[in-house]
């Protein structure tokens, strides 16, 4: 029997967290997204520019989101996957227009959460918040580890590894994106992909 | 550390930047509760964790703050904060310290500061409640900073870098600078003459 909105959603925060599947912040929490969203392969879940935010669940299908750099240009910025919650992060802190994007290459079914309304949940439960600041320490380690990696990696052995989780990469990503995403020039990168 | 009296306009401002928009109103009301801390991180401590700030919110008032972490026995410089950055003790937490974290204080580093468990009125602790929820994004989205930074053309930020951040670049050995910008020695050598240039 399929499963409900509120059930994949409390069930995932259950196996990040260590926590009961029915802890009540977390059923509450799921029944707040809307959805299911169904999407095809080349759509893009939210781009950049856009006013309206909303944190993201997605339960199945995969894709690439993308950061706008301050010289005009994207970075890639990670893999969409199942079991992910995503979102723009200046959108969620301050209410700023989105400055990335996320680009499917699956079908993919997500479910959302507008941010004003995930604001106003995290300030009225706060069990729910410290399960939150856990989460975001660690993500903190997560991204200490990434930027080292950058700065760095031996970057042929990290595009080997890179290429290996994100199979296709090249399919879905310009030359450009790869290459900032490594802190390396396109040349660079041309000469490392070779 | 000493309390200080709220005279502190410059902090007050960068704390309300950090509230979400729907919520500044909430240092207007809470703003007479608010008891702002000064510390002084005396130059050339390093931290391996920094429990006197748990649960703070700070801010640089002048000063050179140096973070470094370890990667397969190198030691790597990732960012620095300076005057009007935001600092949190989370990135050397002793329970979530896997990388080594450490903060190396370059200069005299004065900080401003308020902790954010302290009890007051109702409008206090709904403020308090806010700034917690963006602290623990911010942590988190300072590093997404940083890496978007290093994702930028090596050249023209390096340049860039120098030109705005001379006293820092001045305190560190070429070689650790080069690793910290990422680019070799000789193109230090290049983008060093050349924020030197336009200076």
């Amino acid at each position: 029997m399929p499963r409900s909105k509120v059930e994949v959603i409390a069930g995932r925060l259950a196996e990040l967290t260590g926590l009961p599947e029915n802890f009540p912040d977390f059923l509450a929490f799921g029944a707040l997204f809307e959805g299911p969203f169904h999407f095809t392969p080349g759509e893009n879940i939210w781009g950049s520019g856009q006013k309206d935010g909303y944190v993201w669940y997605i339960q199945a299908g995969y894709g690439f989101d993308k950061v706008d750099l301050e010289d005009g240009t994207m970075m890639l910025n990670g893999m969409i996957e199942p079991g992910l919650f995503v979102c723009d992060e200046k959108n969620l802190l301050w209410g700023k227009l989105t400055g990335s994007s996320a680009k499917l290459y699956t079908h993919t079914t997500a479910y959302r959460l507008a941010t004003d309304r995930w604001r106003e949940f995290a300030y009225q439960h706060a069990d729910f918040r410290s399960v939150l600041y856990r989460i975001n320490a660690h993500f903190l380690q997560m991204r200490k580890l990434r930027l080292i990696k950058m700065k760095h990696k031996d970057k042929k052995a990290y595009w080997e590894e890179t290429k290996a989780r994100f199979p296709g990469i090249e399919l879905y990503c310009t030359q450009t994106e790869i290459a900032s995403y490594f802190g390396v020039s396109k040349s660079t990168m041309h000469r490392i992909m070779k | 550390m000493t309390d200080q009296p709220i005279s502190t306009p410059k902090f007050l401002e960068s704390l309300r930047g950090l509230l979400h928009p729907t919520d500044r109103l909430l240092l207007q009301e809470a703003g007479p509760d608010l008891q702002v801390e000064y510390f002084t991180l005396p130059k050339g401590t390093v931290y391996t964790e920094n429990p006197m700030l748990d649960g703070h919110i700070s801010i640089v008032q002048k000063g050179i703050v140096g973070v470094s972490h370890r990667m397969e026995n190198l030691v790597n410089w990732s960012h620095f904060y300076t005057p009007g950055s935001f600092v949190f003790n989370l990135e050397i937490h002793k329970e979530l310290n896997a990388m080594d974290s450490k903060w190396h204080v370059l200069e005299d580093t004065h900080v401003y500061s308020i902790d954010t468990n302290a009890e007051g009125s109702a409008a206090l602790e709904r403020l308090m409640v806010a700034l917690k929820l963006q602290r623990s994004l911010l942590c988190s989205y300072q590093y997404q900073h940083y890496i978007n930074e290093h994702g930028l053309d090596r050249h023209d930020y390096s340049v860039k870098w120098l030109r705005s951040n001379n006293k820092v670049a001045a305190a560190l050995p070429r070689k650790e600078l080069a690793n910290f910008l990422g680019v070799s020695n000789s193109s230090l050598k290049l983008y060093l003459k050349e924020a030197l240039d336009h200076a």
